[in-house]
């Protein structure tokens, strides 16, 4: 089978200006996505691993144009959409879906259910009447909220994990050809998110979606994805199949995230946890060289300088000067 | 007293009027919690878990259909308190709360030490400059530089937006505090730093916590004990020790069967059948749809706990 690119990814950058002190103050820089390159190919579904506050958000918000790059290029079907303006991207948002990541602040309050999940078919002048009906009528079955419960509840009479379910439903309603999944499943416990990720796939691969899968659960993502990218502090430091980072996962970073993996023990209340100490860095200011510097346990002088990205076996991408 | 209960719940309802009938999201549960525990709360999605922490610190919303039983706390039955005695007296100073998804919901365009004095200044009635004060030194308890009490939410990342709200929940000096999905959105290291972070005051302010997670692996990280929720009831509360090594309900069985791990190729288990509605929950015992032990008495009659005192389970099967 021959590999179609539904997405090109290139050297892609978002910074925020911010403004320190109210009068004439100097504008700073966050660079929440700084010279991101991957490409993403037809039905491919890619998970999208990181500390919180790496730039995960960001990266999916900029590809779906919902930011401007500040500095890059994003290709879609062979498209250049990096600077195009928000009228010339109507058909952009009808072929791509996000499931926002904060779903209590993500659906409109006075809208039931039926109607958030019904608004996408009437914009896009979808169905009549009672096949929308029946439409929305299929999507709660698959994500697993009977119908006759939820179409008429507000927003607000739903717990976390069912509004995820919502927000899940309403990203694909319209079988689009790209789909972020911002944390889709993070209030879910383990049950029912494994349920909901099958579900997710199942209509992934029958729609051929192409899926970023953002999430910080790294055991979640081999029942997701192909491939995993490791994100820290605007940078992607590692990217392989999904097998192959969790067999052999090689940066630094990336190792320190399996370990602080908790199992459950109830010993573990009785000691602290032993992790990499302190905060991912200010992005506004990131050190020099390496980004995970301070607090990798590896470091020499030389991650002061930028680390490559080699690629320590076919297809698994490190940067770091000293892969594992 | 070092055994005393310092919260205990009797029969606590909560439903909700809608539409289409009353949701019974707590129904008679029922737990006490000793000064200086951890009581974790487990359970899956739509379980009730958030409701019944909103009916311990009567933060209910408008449509309330039924809201009763009996709270304790330190022996005084808090439920018999008037709503201004309640607030005065109860809510964020014995009893706080950090809310489901708060870490998203801190005011943008509010500098951070503001937000956190609010609740001083709100609910204790304390000067502005006092306030002020102390959120900067609560910052420092909660592992932040205080010169971070000038920034706006944004210039934080997850992690220190969550210690913020926990911040808040900590600043009136309460006695018993309730989490509710505290790390939920966050990694896995931001995670252990704070869990690592929730331990130390824990023991430096001798808290009483009830975590609520969905998390089995994340809730032994700081439980004492732990309950499973299913449908608006607990089924199971017992031991850390004894949960993890001998869950009794099949429901926690099944629970614990499901949590993935990395490696190797352990097919998950999922529980099969579909959640129960809270309008029209199934007869007898409300897991029999799903559960694979199910006998002809459980579909018709509910099961009172069983087992002894420290580990009761409310199922057939240890009759
Ligand atoms: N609109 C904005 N203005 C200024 N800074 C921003 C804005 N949005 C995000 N940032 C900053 O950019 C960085 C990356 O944020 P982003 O939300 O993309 O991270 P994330 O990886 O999704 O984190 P999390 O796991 O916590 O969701 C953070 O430092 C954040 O504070
Ligand atoms: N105001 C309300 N009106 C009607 N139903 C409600 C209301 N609030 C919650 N519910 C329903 O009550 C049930 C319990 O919700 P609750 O938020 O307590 O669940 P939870 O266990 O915290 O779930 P999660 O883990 O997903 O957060 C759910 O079925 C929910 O849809
Ligand atoms: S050196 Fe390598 S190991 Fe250390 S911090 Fe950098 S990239 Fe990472
Ligand atoms: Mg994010
Ligand atoms: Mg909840």
């Amino acid at each position: 089978m021959i590999k179609m690119i539904l997405l090109e990814v290139k050297d892609l950058k978002k910074y925020f200006p911010i403004k320190k002190g109210i009068f004439g103050g100097k504008t700073y820089y966050v660079r929440a996505v700084d010279e991101i390159s991957f490409d993403l190919d037809k039905g491919e579904a890619v998970s999208l691993v990181g500390e919180s506050g790496s730039g995960k958000t960001t990266l999916g918000k900029t590809i779906l144009r919902l930011y401007r790059p500040t500095g890059g290029k994003l290709i879609f079907d062979g498209k250049d959409i990096t600077n195009l303006a928000p009228k010339k991207l109507k058909w952009y948002r009808r072929e791509t879906g996000l499931v926002q990541q904060d779903p209590f602040g993500a659906m409109p309050p006075h809208f039931t259910i039926y109607r958030i999940l019904e608004e996408p078919l009437i914009v896009n002048k979808i169905g009549d009447k009672e096949e929308r009906r029946e439409i929305v009528h299929k999507i709660l079955e698959e994500v697993q909220l009977p119908p006759e419960e939820f179409t008429f509840k507000y927003p607000h009479m739903l717990s976390g994990g069912q509004l995820q379910r919502i927000a899940i439903a309403r990203a694909i309603i319209l079988e689009p050809k790209l789909v972020i999944a911002d944390e889709p499943v993070s209030m879910l416990d383990a049950s029912v998110r494994v349920d909901v990720l099958n579900i997710f796939r199942r209509i992934q691969e029958k729609y051929k979606m192409s899926t970023v899968y953002i999430t910080h659960d790294l055991s979640t993502t081999r029942y997701f994805s192909e491939k995993i990218f490791i994100m820290y502090a605007g940078h992607v430091v590692e990217r392989a199949s999904t097998q192959e980072i969790l067999n052999h996962p090689s940066h630094p970073y990336t190792q320190a995230l399996f370990e602080a993996i908790p199992n459950p023990d109830p010993k573990n209340r009785f000691k602290l946890r032993e992790v990499p100490p302190g905060e991912p860095p200010s992005l506004i200011n990131p050190p020099k060289g390496c980004r995970f510097r301070p607090r990798c346990p590896i470091a020499t002088e030389k991650c002061e300088r930028e680390p490559p990205e080699v690629e320590i076996s076919p297809n698994h991408f490190v940067k770091c000067w000293y892969p594992q | 007293m070092p055994n005393e209960s310092i919260l205990s719940a009797e029969d606590v309802r909560l439903y909700y009027r809608t539409r289409r009938g009353t949701v019974k999201a707590v129904d008679r549960v029922s737990f006490k919690l000793k000064r200086g525990e951890t009581l974790a709360i487990v359970g899956e999605s739509g379980s009730g878990k958030s409701s019944l922490s909103r009916a311990i610190i009567r933060l209910l919303p408008r449509n309330v259909y039924a809201y009763d039983g009996k709270i304790f706390l330190n022996g005084t039955d808090i439920m018999k308190l008037s709503k201004e005695e309640f607030r005065k007296q109860v809510r964020w100073r014995k009893i706080s709360m950090v809310f489901q998804g708060a870490l998203n919901s801190l005011n943008p365009v509010i500098k951070v030490g503001d937000q956190i004095a609010e609740p001083l200044i709100l609910h204790m009635r304390m000067d502005k400059n006092e306030a002020s004060k102390k959120a900067r030194n609560s910052l420092k308890q909660v592992g932040i530089d205080e010169t971070f009490a000038d920034r706006y939410p944004f210039e934080l990342s997850g992690g220190m937006r969550q210690r913020v709200v926990i911040a808040m929940a900590l600043i009136t000096n309460p006695d018993i505090v309730i989490l509710d999905e505290p790390t939920s959105a966050l990694d896995v290291i931001t995670q252990a730093n704070i869990m690592n972070m929730l331990k130390i005051l824990k023991k430096e302010k001798s808290l009483t916590y009830i975590i609520i997670t969905h998390d089995i692996a994340l809730a032994s990280e700081l439980a004492d004990r732990v309950a499973t929720m299913y449908a608006g009831q607990i089924v199971e509360i017992a031991s850390a020790e004894e949960f993890y090594s001998n869950p009794k309900h099949p429901y926690t069985q099944k629970l614990m069967k499901s949590v993935p791990t990395l490696r190797g190729d352990k097919e998950l288990e999922s529980i099969p059948g579909s959640p129960p509605n809270l309008i029209n929950p199934p007869n007898g015992c409300r897991f029999h749809p799903r559960c694979e032990y199910a006998m002809e008495i459980c579909s018709r009659k509910e099961p009172p706990f069983f087992g002894d005192e420290d580990h009761p389970v409310k199922c057939w099967l240890y009759r």
